[in-house]
């Protein structure tokens, strides 16, 4: 490990220095000029505040604050009329006199007078126009809570579902498909830390407190140099900075979790603390159910927690810490009623992180940033009975290091690098029986690996019209011991039966090494100040693979790396879109195509034994797939109503397509992946007639996804099962579940900020409907014969009715 | 190995059904299917256990419950093995069956069966008849339950466990079945107002037979996890509450071949399916035959070639705190007549093999 670091630093280096000298004339202007630099904040809460536009007025020239806040301007001496402004904000005017290079830290207020107008606004219009990349969705948590919500709670994941290119395989169900990838290829990160698992109670509700995330950004196209390890898409999760002056606090009461925040300073101005936690009391809903549910019990809790210390002006110290835990238990009657023998089971998984990130600005355009994170994810399963006690835990040990460089060299390059070494130790599977079980026990390899992955990307303005970011990365992949690797009989398909020998390697040795470059590339080019083109390309490579072959993935689903066996994946996207504004930026409009192609997509072979299976190659097959599609979208920025409609037009395919039969699925031909729905269409209005009064409305259609109808049947001609009717399914994926679609309902009233302003507890109530005509949704439409029954066909709806609910929350 | 068997997909059937119970629910769904599924399917076993063996083949049905598969009639049907040795089937009266004359099974031998049907020809793989390992041990033991109603703890039932001893080498597949003889005196019952009155007296001793039925009896392990030591505790049947009496069954253990393994465990599964969120996909049944004559023609179904070894057991109800035993008819007046035994899938005069006096 220390060897290929200091090789890696090495070759980081060379890297920037290179990057330096192929652009001398970038590096001969920033001589002749000087800069301002500084943070934008938002005043009350000391909040640094992102996308705020900064401009000099004398010289037309602005730019935008990243996500720390941060800009930096570079100009010639003289005086100039600055201009900070972002929407939601009053907007700041200052006259300077620069003569030489200097920071400014504005401060900026809310807009009241824009609540009295009672004019909403929901994101910066101009961003979309403005920002180099392509494919990438932010979504403000102020937005994602107008969103109309399942009973009531506000989810992070589930309102991403609204944004084109993004679907789910049903209601219910963990994780989202980005432009037609699988679930394990979008990178979550919370605060710079990847999380295993994003979703509460098997899939209902995310992860995500909204008293503690501040925005979430979706990247599904053209995604810069500094993310990798995943496919398909980025969403990154930024928790809120907890606020330096004052204390305050948020939290709310629903049906099924409450919550409360609290934050302030430990030390105004120097070190603050925010802490916000979420716990689910849901269980007299099961009491409220039919006899067989009565005995379960599904809780669900998570804490976030974010330090904040400003050591001085240019260096600052932050720690997230984020514990999420969730436990369920069956009943006995409803295992005896499925051949369980066992009184009770209990499943429960937890996620536990931590990052630590250092940020220090050693000049006014150079920051260097360290970043440590730990995650660990651990999922149980757990029957108590003494005859078949049984524990079955599988964990995911993540644990990466970064650096990164970020350098304004002036206002047309804004280079950042980094290198980032991330260990993995996966404990697939082990089988613990209880003292007096008869069970036996199952212990799984642990695997061990380490990704690599360094990068470089220039945010460079060409022109005024043009701007581009190349971006280079490249990851290297070690599966390391120690591990042994079955070696098989050459020329027949992988199984059990014919290993042969078993290659063992001690720790610390390498047992497969992949690696490869990545380029990633984003182009804007201006028409006029209202309509920009765009491009994007992106290849990624993936070593961590998720191995579930049921419909939904279960939270105790497998996790594993890149094996000699289990090639990565890799990922090549181009995206091209249009972007136009209209009426002052009142209509904001897109329309984006892409075209995707996957090497080694991994696929199942039927019947397969994933979950303790030693040599998982034998189960596994793997292919080429591809996923084209248009995403088009309108959005409504202004007005009493606001709101967004889009529409996407998506295919995935897939085809695995071995050298033997049983390696091939529908005989090597293409085929639509699980999560492939060609048509959806969004659209989400909200009307603010007062300042108390707030009404959302969402619907949603999407065509059905994919399933396999049975071709016929035969009855089983056998002692045991005899008239049993088995059917009989030919080809994977070539029919589909009636289309889905739901209509949600929310209406928020909120206290009037004009009346008695000086009262600190504010409150709202949110009264919210889930699928308000109560449409029965396919989630499957399954084959079985009932003896007691005439029809053959079933439908399974999972909210298969209206479901009301009421929050209420507060501030304080 | 539990888990492996049966605990997964149990739990995932679970918890696709608590989804439904919390706020979904199923209703049936109008998708006419129309297609007419072309090829045929092919059933049927060899075994070192005393034939005759049949084998049906059939034509698929199409899916909805009102269609009917047929039989093929006509066919030429032939088993080989590996010494060259053939065995012709003779048609049986019942539609799509035929039957072997003389043949039986030999450990280590390998068996094809062959197929010439309407102007086609069809072959199995060459199948290995496996030797089995015997069961070392049988054993039941009692559970307890709780009465849905009365809440009270109470006896469950028994639960029949074996003890075998694995091959050392990898790659053991394993079936299970049982089935139960329970003896009768009566053969027969008077009928009067509709209702059974009087109980017929058999002329000879005479058993019922009882087999496991249902999807749950497709009981198939691998040695994966346990290769070359003692397959402990393997869960074979549940003998449920009844009279208090010796509960006598038969035990079958069956060395079968990889392929049959993830046939049976499809199939099964299969028949579990209930479309919930955590079912696997449903997949195809990959069987071990096809046409020869015409490769692009589906066959369906699995010609199987098992080791069969089978051990009688009792399970002791005689002390069991609670029963569940029908009360007898009573007789006609004397001298009682009586009926004949019958020997047929449900009865049989021949007394089991194992079958202590």
């Amino acid at each position: 490990m220390p060897f290929f670091t200091t090789r890696l630093s090495r070759l980081l280096v060379l890297f920037l220095v290179s990057i330096r000298l192929a652009l001398p004339e970038a590096s001969a202007q920033s001589t002749a000029s000087i800069s301002l630099f500084g943070t934008v904040r938002n005043a009350t809460t000391q909040e640094p505040l992102a996308n705020a536009n900064v401009f000099l007025v004398e010289s037309r020239r602005g730019v935008q604050t990243d996500r720390k806040g941060f800009y930096l301007l570079s100009m010639r001496p003289g005086e100039y009329t600055l201009k900070v402004s972002l929407v939601g904000y009053q907007s700041y005017t200052t006259t300077l006199d620069l003569r030489e290079t200097r920071s400014l830290n504005i401060d900026l207020s809310d807009d009241v007078k824009l609540l009295e107008e009672v004019t909403v606004t929901s994101d910066k219009p101009e961003e979309n126009i403005q920002k180099v990349e392509i494919g990438a969705s932010r979504l403000t948590i102020r937005s994602i809570q107008k969103i109309p919500a399942f009973m009531g709670e506000v989810d992070v994941m589930r309102s991403l579902l609204m944004l084109p290119g993004v679907n789910t395989v049903g209601e219910g169900t963990t994780g989202i498909n980005v432009r037609g990838g699988s679930i394990d290829q979008n990178l979550v990160l919370m605060d710079e830390v990847p999380l295993f698992n994003t979703s509460h109670l098997f899939g209902f509700f995310s992860v995500f407190n909204q008293d503690a995330v501040r925005d979430v950004t979706l990247q599904r196209g053209g995604i810069p140099a500094r993310y990798g390890g995943r496919a398909s898409s980025v969403l990154d999760v930024r928790l809120k900075y907890p606020n330096t002056e004052h204390f305050s606090g948020s939290g709310g009461i629903g049906l099924i979790s409450s919550r409360l925040a609290l934050e302030g300073p430990l030390i105004k101005d120097k070190l603050s603390v925010l802490l916000a936690g979420r716990a689910s009391f849901n269980d007299f809903l099961f009491r409220l159910g039919p006899v067989n549910l009565r005995g379960t019990r599904a809780n669900f809790y998570d804490v976030t927690g974010k330090l904040y210390w400003k050591i001085n002006e240019r260096q600052e110290l932050t720690f997230s810490g984020y514990r999420s835990s969730d436990s369920f238990k069956i009943p006995s009657d409803s295992l005896s009623s499925v051949e369980v023998n066992a009184s009770s089971a209990l499943f429960g998984y937890q996620t536990t992180s931590g990052t630590l990130r250092w940020q220090h600005q050693i000049r006014e355009n150079v920051t260097w940033e360290v970043v440590g994170a730990l995650s660990r994810y651990r999922a149980s399963t757990t029957v108590p009975d003494s005859s078949n006690a049984l524990d079955l835990v599988s964990s995911v040990d993540y644990r990466s290091t970064k650096v990164q460089y970020t350098n304004h060299a002036d206002d047309r390059h804004k280079y950042l690098a980094g290198l980032s070494v991330v260990s993995y130790g996966i404990q697939p599977n082990t089988l613990t029986p209880g003292p007096f079980s008869n069970v036996l026990p199952v212990a799984l390899e642990a695997e061990n690996a380490v990704e690599i992955g360094l990068y470089a990307e220039d945010e460079w303005k060409l022109s005024p019209r043009l701007s581009v970011i190349p971006g280079l990365r490249y990851s290297h992949f070690l599966r390391l011991g120690r591990a042994r690797v079955y070696r098989y009989v050459p020329n027949v398909p992988l199984s059990e039966d014919v290993a042969t020998e078993i290659d063992a390697y001690e720790a610390g040795e390498v047992v497969q090494a992949y690696g490869g470059l990545e380029p990633r590339l984003a182009l804007r080019w201006t028409l006029d100040p209202a309509t920009s083109i765009k491009v994007g390309y992106n290849r990624m490579r993936q070593y961590l693979h998720l191995v579930s072959n049921t419909t939904a993935a279960l939270p105790t689903a497998r996790w594993t790396t890149s094996s000699p066996y289990v090639k990565p994946q890799i990922v090549d996207q181009v995206s091209l879109g249009l972007f136009r504004n209209f009426k002052n930026e009142t209509y904001e409009t897109s329309a984006e195509v892409y075209y995707k192609k996957l090497q080694n997509a991994l696929d199942y072979k039927d019947g397969a034994d994933l979950v303790l299976n030693p040599a998982l190659e034998t189960g596994l097959l793997q292919g080429e797939g591809r996923a084209y599609g248009l995403e088009m979208m309108a959005k409504k920025n202004t007005g009493f109503w606001t709101g967004w409609v889009s529409y996407t037009y998506a295919r995935t395919f897939l085809r695995i397509n071995g050298a033997f039969p049983e390696e091939r699925i529908n005989s090597g031909n293409w085929y639509p992946a699980n999560h492939d729905r060609p048509h959806t269409l969004n659209a989400m209005a909200i009307y603010r007639p007062s300042l108390t009064v707030t009404v959302a409305f969402n619907f949603t259609y999407s065509s059905g996804r994919p399933a396999t109808f049975p071709y016929g049947r035969f009855t089983v001609f056998e002692p045991t099962i005899y008239g049993a009717n088995v059917p009989i399914y030919v080809n994977r994926n070539q029919d589909r579940i009636p289309d889905y679609h739901r209509l949600d309902f929310s209406i928020t009233f909120d206290q009037d900020p004009a009346k008695k302003p000086e009262r600190k507890w504010r409150s709202s109530w949110v009264f919210s409907i889930y699928n308000v005509y109560a449409h029965k949704n396919a989630f499957s439409v399954f084959y079985s014969i009932r003896p007691y029954s005439l029809e053959d066909a079933y439908k399974l709806s999972i909210f298969a009715t209206i479901f009301p609910s009421l929050t209420y929350n507060f501030k304080f | 190995m539990i888990l492996k068997n049966k605990y997964n997909p149990s739990t995932r059937r679970w918890l696709g059904w608590l989804l439904m119970g919390l706020a979904g629910c199923v209703t049936p769904y109008d998708n006419k299917l129309d297609v007419r599924p072309a090829g045929i399917v092919v059933q049927g076993f060899v075994s070192n256990q005393p034939g005759p063996y049949q084998i049906q083949i059939n034509t698929p049905a199409q899916y909805e419950y009102s269609s009917l598969s047929f039989g093929v009639r006509g066919a030429s049907v032939y088993i080989t093995d590996d010494l060259g040795q053939r065995e012709d089937l003779i048609e049986l009266p019942t539609p799509g069956v035929y039957q072997t004359r003389n043949l039986l099974g030999q450990t280590g031998r390998t068996y094809q069966l062959h197929i010439v049907a309407n102007g086609k020809t069809y072959e199995s793989k060459p199948e290995l008849l496996r030797a089995v390992s015997s069961i070392e041990k049988v054993y039941s033991e009692s559970y307890r339950n709780v009465n849905p109603i009365t809440r009270q703890d109470q006896l469950g039932g028994w639960r029949v466990y074996i003890d075998t001893k694995d091959a050392p080498e990898q790659g053991n597949y394993y079936r299970w079945n049982w089935v139960h003889y329970a003896q009768t005196s009566q053969c027969g019952v008077i009928m009067e107002g509709g209702q059974p009155r009087y109980s017929v007296y058999c002329c000879t001793d005479c058993w019922n037979i009882f087999r496991c039925t249902g999807p749950g009896c497709i009981n198939v392990a691998s040695d994966a996890l346990i290769n070359g030591n003692i397959l402990s505790r393997q869960l074979v049947a549940e003998v449920p509450v009844g009279c208090r009496d010796r509960y006598y069954l038969e035990v079958e253990q069956q060395a079968i071949s990889r392929e049959a393994y993830v046939y049976w465990k499809t199939v099964k599964q299969l028949l579990q399916n209930t479309g919930g969120v955590f079912d696997v996909a449903p997949a195809g049944l990959q069987g071990n035959l096809r046409c020869v004559s015409d490769p692009s023609e589906q066959v369906f179904g699995f010609f199987e070639v098992v080791g069969i070894s089978r051990v009688g057991h009792y399970v002791d109800r005689t002390q069991s705190e609670r029963t569940l035993c029908p009360m007898p008819l009573p007789s006609p007046s004397m001298p009682p007549p009586c009926l004949p035994c019958l020997e047929s899938a449900y009865r049989t005069p021949k007394e089991p093999a194992f079958w202590v006096k």
